[in-house]
């Protein structure tokens, strides 16, 4: 024989049978033992899932954004609600022209009560708030004067 | 290759078992006798082979067809395992030591007395060759691989498969005289 027909002959070398058998049987049954591993598909799971809900709770936020915080979220922030900051800011603008204008009247009362007392009489100065009100109440108690003075107040304000 | 060979792939790294099993039975041999012929005992070529099956079927999932036949692969597998046993057993193993009853032709294939020395001879002569050349003689003359198909295998252009071929015969020539010699 020559060189190349004797490397021929190892071709015809081959593993015992029981060998092979199980060999075989062992490896195949390696991966399955592997991949029955229940901590390991529970890990797997749980991963998944927190990963999905992290982005899509990203995703919303990002996409809805405060508004939909709003309206989902049973903890309302006050701060975040325009409609609601602006009507408060109104409300207080509102409140200052009134408390102007209460001072106004009460100013303009003593003048409008005495007929003998010059038209113009100087403001008061500045007086503790409690002496403010006493002079005031009885302004009020003339309910015409008081109400075209709210009206020409307002109508002004309206201007 | 294996008929059907892309297919039986897919449905392994899917996790069949049953389409791995038809690749280790159409590679096996092969490889078992390419581990065997480098390391030279059947034990060892017997460990090795299943571990180099068993390596695959656990990391198939890595496995990426990039236009290479899948034997290529097991081959990377192998040698790379048979490299991990010789360094393991540096200063353990060498071939003087190893029993010659371990590589054992199969009674079934009749040969005469001296056929059977020369496969003995040419089995020793392979073993002093350097793994390069080993490598290529046993998937060029001995698994009647292409050049193209052994290229890929090794890892080197076709032209060097060629050229490592010629320098292995000739090696190889050179041990048989030098022992016939003797």
């Amino acid at each position: 024989m020559n060189l190349n027909e004797l490397l021929k002959q190892f071709k015809y070398i081959e593993a015992d049978r029981e060998y092979t058998r199980k060999s075989r049987s062992l490896i195949l049954s390696a991966k399955h033992t592997a991949r029955v591993s229940l901590a390991d598909i529970f890990l797997k799971n749980v991963q998944l899932a927190a990963s999905v809900a992290l982005a899509g709770l990203l995703i919303f936020m990002i996409v809805g954004g405060f508004s939909a915080w709003r309206m989902f979220s049973p903890l309302q922030i006050a701060n975040l609600d325009p409609v609601g900051l602006k009507a408060e800011a109104q409300a207080i603008d509102i409140q200052i022209q009134l408390a102007n204008l209460n001072y106004g009247e009460a100013a303009l009362a003593p003048a409008k009560s005495g007929e003998s007392t010059p038209a113009i009489t100087p403001a008061p100065a500045p007086a503790p708030k409690q002496e403010t009100s006493a002079v005031t109440a009885p302004a009020l108690q003339d309910n015409a004067t008081s109400a075209v003075s709210i009206d020409e107040a307002l109508d002004k304000l309206s201007q | 290759m294996l008929d059907g060979e892309q297919k039986l792939i897919e449905r392994a790294i899917k996790g069949k078992a049953s389409a791995f099993g038809s690749l280790y039975d159409y590679y096996q041999p092969r490889i078992y006798r390419f581990v065997l012929i480098k390391v030279g005992r059947r034990e060892e070529a017997e460990d090795l082979t299943h571990e180099v099956f068993k390596n695959a079927w656990l990391n198939i999932e890595s496995y990426k067809d990039m236009g290479f036949p899948f034997s290529s692969w097991l081959y990377k597998i192998a040698r790379n395992q048979i490299t991990d046993f010789y360094r393991a057993a540096k200063g353990e193993t060498s071939i003087d030591k190893i029993d010659p009853e371990y590589f054992a032709i199969p009674a079934s294939i009749q040969l005469d007395l001296a056929d059977k020395m020369e496969i003995e001879r040419v089995k020793d002569a392979i073993q002093e060759l350097k793994p390069e050349y080993q490598d290529i003689l046993v998937m060029r003359f001995i698994e009647d691989m292409s050049v193209k198909e052994t290229a890929e295998s090794v890892e080197k252009s076709e032209g060097a498969v060629k050229v490592l071929q010629h320098r292995a015969m000739k090696e190889l020539k050179n041990i048989l005289g030098n022992s016939s010699r003797q």
